[in-house]
C-alpha cells in the first residue's frame, strides 16, 4: 500500500501542473483580462490606449503567455501565491479566508446528507415496494429532477424575507462577532439545501446498489440457509454495497474544497465557490490560479483516499496491478 | 428439434418485453414524446414570435391573449416557454451525444489497449476531473461566447470523462472473459472484437448511464443560466425562464413567468430518470423484480 | 430509543435557534446598509476605484467642501469658508480649527497640501490604477513638474496652519464644483509622510487595518467580503453623529437586496434594482424611493466605424428608438428622457427632440443608401452584458424597433470583462450600450471627447473641445451658458451618443430612519450622514 500510496502521489504533481498549464492559457485567451474588469468602463474609456499600455504593463499584462506561466510558476515554487488584482490583496489571504468557510459548509451538509441518504437508501432497499420505498424514492428522485437553485429561492423567500425565520444571506452578523447561534442560524439553510441534495443522490445509489447486492446469488443462499434478514443484509449485503456508496462519496468528496457554487452564489456565503466565480469573471490570472490549485489538489487527495477506501472495504482490490 | 435461436435477438426481445413490463418508465416514455412533438412543432404551436416583445403588456398574468401571461421584458411566456423546449432538449440530446461519442472512443480504446494509451487518456481524465467543474466552464463560455453550442460544448467537456471511466472499466473486466478469449483464438482481429464482441455489452450500462446525463444536462443548463453562463436572451430556454426567478418581483409576484418551465423541467427530468430506471431494469439481467 | 431522544433533543435546538428573533439587526443603535457589489481592499484615493468606496470614504473622510442634495448648492466640510478669485484661478481655504484626525492629531493645512502634492507626485499611478480623476490636483500650477518627484507644486500655499491657497494653471470655473468627489478627500500627513506610492498601496492604512480619517466614523473592522464596521466618531468638527454604530455589508447581490431588506438584515441599500420598487413597496417598515439620478443610460456609437460613420444613419436609429414607451413602461417612468448629453439645458428650440419617428428614420436611412454611404446589407453589432440593470430591457426594445425600420440588429451578449474588452476595438462593433457617469455639470461629458488622441465613440471635433475649455475658463454665467448651448446643437447634431434618458435610482430604507435625504448622485448619499436619526 505505502508503494503505491508513493507512486499516486508522484504522478499527482504533473497532473498538478498539466491543470495549471491548462488552466492558465484558457484564462489567457479568454477576451477581456484584470484591466477591463477591474477598472470602471466609465474611466476605462476615458483612457487612451497609451495609457491603458501603461495600465497593462504596470500589472505585468504585457508579456506573451508562456512567459507569464513561467514567471507564476517561479512564484508558486518559492511559496508566493501572487496577488489579485481585482480584490487588491494577496491571493494566500484570499484562499485562507474562503477555504475555512467551505470545508464548514460542505462539511456539515456531507455530514448531514451522507448519513441520511444512505438511511434512506437502505429503508428503501429493505422494503422495496412498500410505501416507505415510495416515499423515500419519491422524495430523492423529486429532489433530484428539481434545479436546486429554485427551491433555494423559494426556502429564502419564505424562510427568510416573509417570515423572517432565518436570516437569508452571509455567514454571520457583523457585529457579533463569533457568535455560535449566530453562525448556526446562517447556516440552517444552505446546509439543509445541500445536505437535502446530497442525500437524494446518496440514496438512490445506495438503494440500487443493496437491490443488485441483496438479489445476488450468495445472499440469497445465506437466506435460505436461514440467516436472519438482518444479519445477512449488515453482514454481507451492506459491505458489498459499500462500493457504490463509497463511489458517490468519492464524487462528492472533491466538491468539499470547490465549493458549492450556486449555494454560496444564492447565500451570499464567502466561500472558495464564490472566490472562483470572482477569478473568472475577473479575468485574475493570480486568484484564478489559486484556486485551482488548492481544488485540485483537494480532488486528487480525495480520489486517493476514495481509492485506499476501495482496498479496504473490498479485499478483492488490489491497488495499482492491472485486471 | 427446434431450430437455434439466435442469442443476439433474443436478448433485445428480452430486454424489450421487461423494459414494457416497468409502468414508470412507460409513463415517462409517453411524457417525453409528448415534449417531444411541442417542440418540434413549436413554430406552429407558439402564438408570438418569442423574441417579440410588446412592450404595452407587459407582466399581464395569464389571459386569453397570453395563455402564460407576458414577462417583465414583454415577451409572451408560452411561446418562450414552447420554444425553449425546443432548446433544453437540444442541450440535453446533443450533449449527451457528443459526451457519449467521445467518451465512448476514448474509452474503448483506452480499455482495450491499455498500456500508454490507457495511461495517456486516463490522466486526462483526471485531469479534466479534477478541475473545479464551474471554473472549466465559466473559463470556456467567456472565451467562446455564451450560446446554444457552448452550452453543449460545455456539458459534453464535464460529462465525457465519466462516460469514458464507466467504458473503459467495462471493457477491463470484459476483456479477459472466456468469450473474447475463444474469438482471439478463432483469428478475430481487434477491430471486431472491440465492436462486434465488446461494445454490445457495453451498451447497457451505457444506454442507462446515457439517460441520467441527459437529465443532467437538462437540469445544468438551467443552472448555467443562473450563473449567467448559459443562453441569453432574447434567445429562449427552459433554462433561462427559471433563472428569472432570481429577481425577487419575478419570484413573488409574477409567478407564471418562472413556474411553468421550472415544472416542465422537473416533469422532463423524472421522465427521463424513470425510462432510465426502466432500461435498466430490462438490461441487468440480476436485477430482483418481484412484480 | 436513544435516536429518539437524540432526534427530539436537536429539534429543540433548532426552534430555539429560529424563534430568537432575526430583529437583533434591527439594533437600535446600529444602522446596517448597503450599496450591491463588492468592495476592493483600498481606502486611499490612489486605489480609488469603485462606488462601494465612495460611499465607505463618505464615512470615514473629509472634503475641503461637499454640495448639499440639490447637487450645487456648497456646504462647509473641512473648509468652514472659502474664497473664489473672479477670474476662477485662485482657490483659499479656511479649515475648521476643530477638526481632528481620528487619533486625536489636530487637521492642519500641511495635510491638504500634502494630500494635493503627494497626488501631482504619484499622477501616473493614479491613472495607470484608473482611479476616479484627479484632474483638479493635476490642473494645480506647477503640477506637471512635480510629477515623479517629491517637490511640492509652486501652486499650493499654506497662509497659516488653517488657511490653504491653491493657484491653479489656467481658469477653472468648474474646479470647486469637482472637489467633493472623494477623490480629493484629505489624508493626514503623520502617516504617510515619506511613503513612496507602493508603500502606500501596501500599508496597512490602505488595507483597513488602523485607517483613520477625520470623518463622522471611525473604522472598527474590516472583513473582506463581509463587511465594515464604523462607530461614531465623538469628537467630529460637525457634531458627532446620532447614530453610534454602522454596518456597510459587502458582497450583498443585486438579487438578495430586496430579500434581506425584508428580512431585516438590511436597513438602507442603495441602488437596488428597480424591479425592486414592486417587491418592496406596501411592505410595513420599508420605505422605497425612486431618486432621479445623475447617470445617463446612452447608446454609443463606434463613429470612426464606416457602417454608422455617416451622422444620418445615427440620427435615424435615435428617431427609430421607441425610448420614450421604453421608459414608461419598462421602467416604470424611473428616469428623464434625454435629446443631448447630460446636465446640459436641453429646451433651446433649435435641438431636435429626436421623437419617436419610424417614418422619418426610414427616410434618412434611405438618403444615406442613395449616396452610398450606408450598406443596409451590414448588421448593427450590438455589444452589452446582460447582467446590468436595464441592459436586458434595451436590448431586445432596441432590436425590435430598429428592425421595424429595416436595420439589421445583431445582439451580442458577453460578460462583463469580455465587454470592457471590446470596447475600444471600434472595428469590432458599431453600437454598444452604456449607462451611469455622473453629470452634475456640463463639463462632465468632455471627458469623453479628445479630439487628438480620440477615447470611447472616437468622434473627434477640435471646435467642439476648444469651447469646452473656454467654457471652463471663463467666470462669467451668460458667456458660460452660451458657449455649452453652442456645444450643445453641436452634439445634439453629430449623435456620436443616443442619449435615452438619466436615469433614476431605487433606494429603499426602514422607516426608522429620520433625518436623512438621498443625493440624486446616489453614492454621495452619506455625504450628511451625522445628521441622521435612527428611531427604535
Amino acid at each position: 500500500m505505502a508503494t503505491y500510496l508513493i507512486r499516486r502521489l508522484l504522478i499527482a504533481i504533473p497532473t498538478l501542473f498539466g491543470i495549471t498549464l491548462l488552466a492558465f492559457f484558457a484564462l489567457a485567451i479568454a477576451p477581456g483580462d484584470p484591466l477591463t474588469a477591474s477598472i470602471d468602463p466609465d474611466q476605462l474609456s476615458r483612457m487612451t490606449e497609451e495609457q491603458r499600455s501603461a495600465a497593462r504593463q504596470a500589472l505585468g499584462l504585457d508579456q506573451p503567455i508562456p512567459v507569464r506561466y513561467a514567471v507564476w510558476l517561479g512564484d508558486i515554487l518559492q511559496g508566493d501565491l501572487g496577488f489579485s488584482i481585482v480584490n487588491r490583496r494577496d491571493v494566500a489571504d484570499d484562499l485562507s479566508q474562503r477555504l475555512g468557510p467551505t470545508l464548514l459548509l460542505m462539511g456539515t451538509a456531507a455530514l448531514v446528507g451522507i448519513p441520511i441518504g444512505v438511511g434512506l437508501g437502505m429503508l428503501a432497499a429493505t422494503r422495496q415496494y412498500g410505501p416507505a420505498d415510495y416515499i423515500a424514492t419519491g422524495f430523492s428522485t423529486a429532489f433530484i429532477a428539481i434545479p436546486g437553485f429554485v427551491v433555494g429561492l423559494v426556502l429564502i423567500y419564505l424562510l427568510g424575507a416573509n417570515l423572517k425565520l432565518l436570516p437569508t444571506s452571509g455567514m454571520m452578523t457583523l457585529g457579533k462577532g463569533g457568535d455560535l447561534v449566530d453562525l448556526i442560524r446562517h447556516m440552517i439553510m444552505p446546509v439543509t439545501l445541500l445536505g437535502l441534495a446530497i442525500s437524494a443522490q446518496v440514496a438512490r445509489y445506495t438503494r440500487t446498489a443493496l437491490l443488485e447486492v441483496m438479489g445476488s446469488e450468495y445472499v440469497v443462499t445465506a437466506r435460505s440457509k436461514g440467516l436472519r434478514p438482518r444479519r445477512v443484509l449488515w453482514r454481507h449485503g451492506f459491505r458489498n454495497a459499500l462500493i457504490p456508496i463509497i463511489t458517490v462519496v468519492g464524487l462528492i468528496l472533491p466538491d468539499l474544497v470547490a465549493g458549492a457554487v450556486i449555494t454560496e452564489s444564492l447565500f451570499g456565503w464567502p466561500g472558495m465557490g464564490q472566490l472562483a466565480v470572482q477569478a473568472a469573471e475577473g479575468r485574475d490570472p493570480a486568484l484564478m490560479m489559486g484556486v485551482i490549485l488548492v481544488v485540485a489538489t483537494g480532488v486528487l487527495i480525495a480520489n486517493i483516499l476514495t481509492d485506499v477506501a476501495y482496498a479496504i472495504a473490498d479485499p478483492r482490490v488490489r491497488l495499482g496491478e492491472r485486471a | 428439434m427446434e431450430a437455434p435461436v439466435r442469442q443476439h435477438e433474443t436478448l433485445f426481445r428480452l430486454s424489450l418485453r421487461r423494459f414494457l413490463r416497468h409502468r414508470l418508465a412507460i409513463v415517462g416514455l409517453v411524457i417525453l414524446t409528448v415534449m417531444i412533438v411541442m417542440a418540434v412543432l413549436a413554430p406552429w404551436i407558439a402564438p408570438y414570435d418569442p423574441t417579440k416583445l410588446d412592450l404595452r403588456s407587459l407582466k399581464q398574468p395569464p389571459s386569453a391573449a397570453h395563455p402564460l401571461g407576458t414577462d417583465t421584458v414583454g415577451y409572451d411566456v408560452f411561446s418562450r416557454f414552447v420554444w425553449g423546449a425546443r432548446t433544453s432538449l437540444i442541450v440535453g440530446f446533443g450533449a449527451v451525444f457528443v459526451s457519449v461519442l467521445i467518451g465512448t472512443t476514448l474509452g474503448v480504446l483506452s480499455g482495450f489497449y491499455g498500456g500508454w494509451v490507457d495511461s495517456v487518456i486516463s490522466r486526462i481524465i483526471e485531469v479534466l476531473l479534477s478541475l473545479p467543474a464551474l471554473l472549466l466552464v465559466a473559463i470556456f463560455v467567456s472565451v467562446i461566447g455564451p450560446s446554444l453550442q457552448s452550452v453543449i460544448i460545455v456539458i459534453a467537456l464535464l460529462t465525457w470523462p465519466q462516460i469514458a471511466r464507466l467504458v473503459r472499466g467495462q471493457y477491463l473486466v470484459l476483456r479477459e472473459s472466456e468469450f473474447i478469449t475463444a474469438a482471439r483464438v478463432i483469428g478475430a482481429g481487434d477491430r471486431t472484437i472491440m465492436f462486434r464482441h465488446l461494445l454490445p455489452n457495453v451498451l447497457g450500462p451505457l444506454s442507462v448511464a446515457a439517460t441520467f446525463y441527459m437529465a443532467m444536462a437538462i437540469l445544468l443548463e438551467a443552472s448555467l443560466s443562473f450563473l449567467g453562463l448559459g443562453v441569453k436572451p432574447p434567445a429562449p430556454s427552459w433554462g433561462n425562464m427559471v433563472a428569472l426567478a432570481t429577481n425577487p418581483n419575478v419570484l413573488q409576484n409574477l409567478p407564471w413567468v418562472w413556474v411553468p418551465a421550472a415544472l416542465a423541467i422537473a416533469l422532463v427530468v423524472l421522465a427521463i430518470n424513470f425510462v432510465g430506471d426502466g432500461l435498466r431494469d430490462a438490461v441487468d439481467p440480476r436485477a430482483v423484480r418481484r412484480a | 430509543m436513544r435516536l429518539r431522544a437524540l432526534a427530539a433533543g436537536l429539534a429543540t435546538m433548532l426552534l430555539a435557534v429560529s424563534v430568537a428573533p432575526v430583529a437583533a439587526q434591527g439594533a437600535p443603535d446600529t444602522l446596517t446598509v448597503t450599496r450591491v457589489s463588492d468592495f476592493p481592499t483600498c481606502f486611499h484615493p490612489i486605489c480609488f476605484q469603485t462606488g462601494n468606496q465612495y460611499m465607505n470614504f463618505q464615512l470615514l473622510y473629509n472634503s475641503l467642501i461637499k454640495v448639499d442634495t440639490d447637487e450645487s448648492t456648497f456646504i462647509p466640510d473641512l473648509a468652514d469658508s472659502w474664497e473664489v478669485s473672479p477670474d476662477a484661478t485662485i482657490f483659499t481655504f479656511m479649515l475648521n480649527p476643530d477638526a481632528t484626525w481620528h487619533d486625536g492629531t489636530p487637521v492642519t493645512a500641511d495635510d491638504v497640501i500634502y494630500t494635493a502634492a503627494t497626488a501631482a507626485q504619484m499622477a501616473e499611478t493614479y491613472t495607470t490604477n484608473g482611479t476616479y480623476s484627479i484632474a483638479n490636483w493635476t490642473a494645480v500650477l506647477g503640477a506637471d513638474a512635480v510629477a515623479g518627484t517629491t517637490d511640492i507644486p509652486e501652486g499650493l500655499k499654506k497662509i497659516d496652519d488653517h488657511t490653504v491657497e491653491f493657484t491653479l494653471a489656467a481658469p477653472n470655473a468648474v474646479w470647486l464644483r469637482n472637489l467633493p468627489d472623494p477623490a480629493y478627500m484629505i489624508m493626514p500627513k503623520h502617516i504617510f509622510e515619506g511613503m513612496d506610492a507602493a508603500a502606500i498601496q501596501a500599508s496597512d492604512f490602505a488595507n483597513g487595518v488602523g485607517t483613520i480619517g477625520s470623518g463622522p466614523y471611525k473604522l472598527v473592522s474590516f472583513t473582506p467580503s463581509v463587511g465594515i464596521e464604523y462607530t461614531a466618531n465623538e469628537a467630529y468638527h460637525k457634531g458627532a453623529a446620532n447614530i453610534p454604530k454602522l454596518i456597510f455589508k459587502l458582497n450583498v447581490t443585486a438579487e438578495t437586496a430586496a430579500a434581506q431588506m425584508q428580512s431585516g438584515e438590511l436597513d438602507m441599500a442603495i441602488e437596488m434594482s428597480p424591479g425592486d420598487q414592486e417587491v418592496l413597496t406596501g411592505v410595513e417598515g420599508i420605505d422605497v424611493v425612486n431618486v432621479p439620478g445623475l447617470g445617463v443610460q446612452f447608446l454609443q456609437f463606434a463613429v470612426d466605424n464606416p457602417v454608422v460613420a455617416d451622422k444620418r444613419i445615427r440620427q435615424a436609429i435615435y428617431h427609430a428608438f421607441d425610448r420614450r414607451l421604453l421608459l414608461e413602461t419598462a421602467f416604470g417612468g424611473a428616469g428623464a428622457l434625454l435629446w443631448g448629453p447630460g446636465a446640459f439645458d436641453l429646451e433651446d428650440p433649435a435641438l431636435d427632440r429626436y421623437e419617436y419617428d419610424p417614418e422619418k428614420a426610414m427616410a434618412l436611412i434611405a438618403e444615406a443608401v442613395a449616396e452610398g454611404t450606408f450598406d443596409q446589407t451590414k448588421p448593427l453589432r450590438v455589444i452589452y452584458y446582460p447582467e446590468e440593470p436595464g441592459w436586458m430591457e434595451i436590448s431586445a426594445a432596441l432590436q425590435n424597433d430598429l428592425s421595424a425600420v429595416g436595420l439589421n440588429v445583431q445582439l451580442e451578449p458577453s460578460d462583463s470583462a469580455g465587454w470592457t474588452a471590446k470596447l475600444p476595438d471600434t472595428t469590432a462593433y458599431e453600437i454598444s450600450l452604456q449607462c451611469c457617469g455622473s453629470f452634475y455639470h456640463p463639463d462632465r461629458n468632455s471627458g469623453m471627447f479628445n479630439c487628438e488622441t480620440p477615447i470611447a465613440t472616437m468622434y473627434a471635433n477640435c471646435e467642439m473641445d476648444a469651447l469646452f475649455k473656454a467654457a471652463r475658463e471663463t467666470g462669467d454665467a451668460a458667456e458660460q451658458a452660451a458657449i455649452y448651448a453652442q456645444i450643445a446643437l453641436i452634439l445634439n447634431t453629430d449623435v456620436p451618443y443616443n442619449w435615452l434618458w438619466f436615469k433614476a435610482n431605487t433606494n429603499a430604507n426602514t422607516t426608522a430612519l429620520s433625518d436623512f435625504a438621498y443625493y440624486p448622485n446616489a453614492r454621495e448619499s452619506f455625504a450628511q450622514i451625522e445628521t441622521w436619526t435612527l428611531t427604535r
